[in-house]
C-alpha cells in the first residue's frame, strides 16, 4: 500500500517548511528533500517480505494522527572535555563533522520510518569526544516529549582515537498518542571505547520505532550498548553493529519488563565484516499480563571475518498465561575460519526447582518468585562496569518491577 | 521409443542411466489438459480429478516464499514432463519386473537388500510403482502397503478420509503442484495394535530426462500400532535440471508410533522441494530421521503437529552440502496440546563452497501447559568457502513451557586434528574420524544397511577435504 496523496503532500510540505524554519544549510536541505521523496515512495515495511516486521504490521499506523509540530524538551549534561551540541545544524567544526556523518550509519532509505525521520528531523545531539578524551562523568541526555506528535530524536556519537565515553540517554513521553522514530549513529575512533545506555520510559500511548547502528570502521574499538525498556505501548528497535575494523568488539544488551498490553520487539544484527572481531549479545524479557516480546537477531560472519567470535542469547521469562515470546536468533556463517559462532534461546516460567529450594529455606513462595524474577533481570544490567551507573539503572528497573 | 539421453558418467556414483523406454510420456508443461490426462490414464474417481484441478488453480496463484532460495527462480515449469508411465502393470514378483528396470535396481542393490532386510518393496521407477511385495505375515495382520495409485483404487474409503488432510493443497506452492500432478508414492495402513517389526522400504528414482517426480505418500498408523518406513533416493545425473516435489502425510493415532527415515541422495542437478508433515494424537510418537546428501537445492522441513496430550515429536536431521549444493533443511514442531514434548537435533556439514541452512519452527499455542522442547543445531564447516546458516523460529504463546535452543558453528578443529595425528593417523583419516563422530548421533538411529551406506557416502564426499 503506497502512501496516500494526502500524506504525501503533508510530509513534503512539512519537510520543506521545517527546513526553512530551521535555516537548513545546503547539505541538510538536500538530505531532507531526498528523505521526503523516499518517505513518499516507500511503503511501510511488509510483514511478509521483511523478516524483522513479521509480527508487527506497520500498515496499521495512521500518520494523520500524529502532527509533525513537535514539543520536546532536551536536557544534556556533559563534562567540559567533550563537545555536545543540540541544535547542531548551526555552524563551526562540529557542524562540519555532523555534515559528514549524519545519515551515513543509518541511511534515510533504510525504510519508510528512517525516511520520515530525516525528512522531519529537528535536532540532533552530537557528542564529539577528542582523541584520548576521557570525561569523568557520563554524558546524560534526557528527552521528554509531550502532546500528540511524530518525534524524531537523533543522537550522534563520534569519538577520537583512544578515547572513552559513557552516554546515558533517556526517552520519556506523556499519555498522548505519540509516534517516535529515534535514530542513533555511533562512530567509534580507533582504540576507543563507547558505552551507550538507553532507557525507554515512554508513555502508555507511545509507539517507538528506533534505529541504532554502530559503524565500527576503525581498529580495536569497543562498543557496549544497553536497551532498558521500562514502558511504552510499542517499543520496536533495530540495533546493528557493523564490525569492520580489525579487532573491533560489540556487546549488545537488552532488557525488557513488560506488562499490560506492552509490546517489545527487537531486531539485532551482529555483522562481522573484518578479521578478529568479537560480538556478544544478551536480550532478556520478563513478561506479565498480556505483554509480548519479539526477538529476531542475526549474527553474520562474512568471508573476510577471520577469527570471528560471536555469541547471541535470548532469554524469556513468561509470568502469566497470556504473555508471549517469539524468538529467532539466526546465524549466517560464510567462512569456517571462526573461533566461535553460537546462539541460544530459552522461554519458560520461573524454575520450579529453584522455587522449591528457596521455599525449603523458609522463604514464602511469592517472595521467592520475586527474587528469581529479579535475578533473571539483574543479569543484563550486571554487565555495566561503572558501579554508580549500574546501581542507578537497577534502581529504575526495581521501581518498575515493584510498581506492577 | 528409445533415445539415449546425454549423461555425465563417472562424477556421480549412481549416475548410470537406462535408455528411456517409457510407455507413455506426457508433453512438457503444465495445463488443465495435462492434469485431465493424468486423471484419465489412472482411471480416477471424479473427486480426485476435481481435487487435482483445484490444486492446479492454487499452484498458479501461489508464489515462492520470500525467504526461499534464489535458485527457485531457475525452475522452468514449462520444461518438465509431469507424467511418465513406465509400465502398464504393477508387478508383484521380482521376475516379472521388466529387464531394464531390474538392471537399474540391481545396481542399487535392492534385491540383495530385500533378501536381508526388507519386509516389502514399493520401488518407484519413474512415476509408477512397478514392483510390490509384501510379506505374507504382514498381509495377514491387515497391513496395507501399496503404491498410492493402487491404494486409491482398492481402498478408496480410507484413502479419501485422510488424503490431503495433513498437507492441504494451499499449504505452499509445491504442495499445490504435487496435489495437481501427483503420481506414485507409498500408501501404508497399519491396523490397531499391529506392530510392524521390520522396516518397510521404497526406493525412488528419477529416470526420464527433465521429468518431475511428484510422489505422494500417505501413512496411517491406527491406535497402538507401530511402523518404520524407510525411503532412500538416488537419481541418475542428466545435463538438464530435474524437479522432485513430493508430499508425505502421516497420521499417528492414539498410542501409535511411526518413524520415517529418509536418505536423500539425488544427483546434484535435482531441485528437491518436499512437504512432509505428521499429526500425532494422544501418547503417540512421531520420529523423522532425515538425511540430505544429494540434490542441487533441497528445501524440506519435516514437521510434527502434536495434537493431544502425551504426544511426542522428534526430528533428527543431517545435511551435507558439497560444491554447488544448498541444503535448506530443518524441522517444525507445533505444540497444540498440553503435556507434549519434542526434540530436534540437526547436524550439518558444508564443504567446497556448499551451503547448509537449518530452518525450523517451534510453536506453542496459547493454553498449552507443561510443554518441553529442546532444539540443538550443530554445524561443521570443512573449509573457508563453505557456509552455514541457522534460522530457528520460536513462537511461544504459553507460559508453562520449557524451551531451549542452542546452535554452534565450528570449523574442523585444529586441536582435534593435531591430537589424532599425534596418535599416528593421517590427516585425512583424522578428519574422517572427526566427521564420523560429529554425525554419529544421527547415523546410529538408522537401520544397519543405511548406516553403512551413509558412512560410505560421507566418506566419498569427504575425499580431498584436507590438504
Amino acid at each position: 500500500m503506497t502512501s496516500t496523496t494526502e500524506e504525501r503532500v503533508r510530509i513534503a510540505a512539512a519537510a520543506r517548511a521545517l527546513g526553512e524554519q530551521l535555516g537548513d544549510p545546503a547539505w541538510l536541505a538536500r538530505l531532507r528533500a531526498e528523505a521526503a521523496t523516499l518517505a513518499d515512495e516507500l511503503d511501510w515495511p511488509d510483514s511478509y517480505q521483511s523478516r524483522p516486521w513479521k509480527y508487527y504490521d506497520a500498515r496499521s499506523i495512521d500518520l494523520a494522527r500524529y502532527p509533525v509540530e513537535q514539543d520536546e524538551s532536551i536536557g544534556v549534561e556533559a563534562d567540559d572535555a567533550i563537545t555536545v551540541t543540540t541544535h547542531g545544524f548551526a555552524e563551526g567544526a562540529t557542524a562540519e563533522r555532523l555534515a559528514q556523518r549524519l545519515g551515513t550509519a543509518v541511511a534515510p532509505g533504510s525504510d519508510r520510518f528512517t525516511a520520515l525521520h530525516y525528512a522531519l528531523l529537528r535536532e540532533a545531539v552530537i557528542i564529539d569526544v577528542p582523541a584520548n578524551g576521557e570525561p569523568s562523568t557520563p554524558v546524560r541526555i534526557r528527552r521528554s516529549v509531550s502532546g500528540a506528535q511524530l518525534t524524531t530524536p537523533h543522537t550522534v556519537i563520534v569519538t577520537g582515537p583512544n578515547s572513552r565515553v559513557t552516554v546515558v540517554e533517556e526517552y520519556a513521553s506523556d499519555d498522548a498518542e505519540i509516534l517516535a522514530v529515534p535514530v542513533a549513529e555511533i562512530f567509534p575512533g580507533p582504540g576507543s571505547e563507547v558505552r551507550y545506555y538507553v532507557v525507554h520510559r515512554w508513555g502508555p500511548a507511545t509507539r517507538s520505532f528506533g534505529y541504532q547502528r554502530m559503524l565500527g570502521a576503525e581498529r580495536d574499538a569497543a562498543f557496549q550498548n544497553l536497551q532498558l525498556v521500562l514502558s511504552g505501548r510499542v517499543v520496536k528497535g533495530q540495533m546493528e553493529s557493523s564490525l569492520i575494523g580489525r579487532g573491533t568488539a560489540s556487546e549488545l544488551l537488552g532488557l525488557a519488563y513488560g506488562r499490560g498490553e506492552e509490546y517489545v520487539d527487537f531486531y539485532t544484527l551482529q555483522d562481522h565484516i573484518g578479521p578478529d572481531t568479537r560480538s556478544d549479545l544478551l536480550y532478556k524479557a520478563a513478561l506479565r499480563d498480556s505483554a509480548r516480546s519479539v526477538y529476531y537477531g542475526l549474527t553474520r560472519v562474512g568471508v573476510e571475518a577471520k577469527n570471528a567470535d560471536a555469541n547471541q542469547e535470548n532469554r524469556n521469562l513468561l509470568l502469566s498465561k497470556t504473555a508471549r515470546a517469539d524468538s529467532d536468533p539466526v546465524l549466517e556463517i560464510l567462512t569456517s575460519n571462526v573461533i566461535r559462532a553460537s546462539h541460544g534461546a530459552t522461554a519458560g516460567p520461573v524454575d520450579e526447582e529453584q522455587l522449591f529450594y528457596l521455599q525449603t529455606r523458609g522463604i514464602p513462595r511469592p517472595v521467592a518468585e520475586g527474587m528469581l524474577v529479579w535475578a533473571f533481570l539483574e543479569e543484563g544490567i550486571g554487565r555495566v562496569p561503572e558501579d554508580g551507573l549500574r546501581e542507578e539503572l537497577l534502581g529504575l528497573l526495581e521501581a518498575k518491577v515493584r510498581g506492577s | 521409443m528409445t533415445t539415449a539421453p546425454e549423461a555425465i558418467i563417472g562424477e556421480y556414483k549412481w549416475g548410470f542411466y537406462d535408455p528411456e523406454e517409457a510407455l507413455f510420456k506426457a508433453n512438457k508443461g503444465l495445463s488443465r489438459e495435462i492434469v485431465n490426462i493424468i486423471s484419465d490414464m489412472k482411471g480416477e474417481p471424479q473427486w480426485m480429478r476435481e481435487f487435482r484441478l483445484r490444486a492446479l488453480e492454487i499452484f498458479w496463484q501461489k508464489q515462492d516464499p520470500p525467504w526461499g532460495s534464489p535458485q527457485l527462480k531457475e525452475i522452468n515449469f514449462d520444461d518438465i514432463h509431469y507424467y511418465v508411465k513406465a509400465t502398464d502393470r504393477d508387478e508383484r514378483s521380482w521376475d516379472d519386473v521388466p529387464e531394464y528396470i531390474r538392471r537399474t535396481f540391481d545396481r542399487l542393490g535392492i534385491p540383495e537388500a530385500e533378501r536381508k532386510y526388507l519386509a516389502g518393496v514399493g520401488a518407484q521407477y519413474d512415476s509408477e510403482v512397478v514392483y510390490h511385495n509384501i510379506r505374507e505375515d504382514l498381509e495377514k495382520q491387515g497391513v496395507i502397503f501399496l503404491g498410492t495409485d493402487q491404494a486409491l483404487k482398492e481402498h478408496e474409503d480410507i484413502f479419501k478420509e485422510y488424503f490431503g488432510t495433513v498437507v492441504p493443497p494451499a499449504d505452499n506452492r509445491y504442495a499445490a503442484l504435487n496435489s495437481a500432478v501427483w503420481s506414485g508414492g507409498s500408501f501404508i495402513y497399519v491396523p490397531k495394535g499391529v506392530k510392524v517389526e521390520i522396516p518397510l522400504q521404497a526406493y525412488f528414482r528419477i529416470n526420464t530426462q527433465n521429468m518431475g517426480q511428484f510422489e505422494r505418500t500417505l501413512i496411517i498408523a491406527d491406535e497402538g500400532s507401530q511402523v518404520h518406513y524407510v525411503e532412500g533416493c538416488t537419481a541418475p545425473i542428466y545435463r538438464s535440471d530435474s524437479l522432485h516435489s513430493a508430499v508425505v502425510e502421516i497420521i499417528v493415532k492414539r498410542g501409535a508410533r511411526v518413524r520415517y527415515t529418509t536418505i536423500q541422495n539425488w544427483s546434484t542437478n535435482v531441485y528437491n522441494l518436499v512437504t512432509k508433515r505428521a499429526v500425532a494424537y494422544q501418547d503417540a510418537v512421531m520420529e523423522w530421521v532425515d538425511g540430505n546428501l544429494g540434490s542441487k537445492l533441497t528445501m524440506k522441513y519435516p514437521s510434527v503437529y502434536l495434537m493431544e496430550p502425551g504426544a511426542h515429536g522428534e526430528i533428527l536431521s543431517l545435511a551435507f552440502a558439497g560444491k554447488g549444493q544448498h541444503q535448506d533443511a530443518g524441522g517444525k514442531i507445533v505444540h497444540a496440546a498440553s503435556n507434549t514434548t519434542s526434540t530436534i537435533i540437526s547436524k550439518s556439514l558444508s564443504k567446497d563452497g556448499g551451503r547448509t541452512s537449518y530452518r525450523g519452527l517451534l510453536k506453542v499455542y496459547e493454553g498449552c501447559e507443561n510443554v518441553k522442547s529442546t532444539v540443538r543445531c550443530d554445524a561443521l564447516l570443512l573449509d573457508e568457502e563453505s557456509r552455514s546458516d541457522t534460522y530457528p523460529t520460536m513462537e511461544i504463546d504459553a507460559p508453562d513451557v520449557h524451551i531451549q535452543h542452542e546452535a554452534y558453528v565450528s570449523k574442523l578443529g585444529e586441536d582435534q586434528l593435531f591430537y589424532l595425528m599425534s596418535r599416528g593417523l593421517s590427516e585425512e583419516a583424522a578428519a574422517k574420524m572427526i566427521v564420523n563422530g560429529f554425525v554419529e548421533p544421527i547415523v546410529k538411529e538408522l537401520p544397519m544397511e543405511y548406516a553403512v551406506e551413509l558412512n560410505r557416502l560421507i566418506e566419498l564426499q569427504m575425499e580431498g577435504a584436507v590438504g
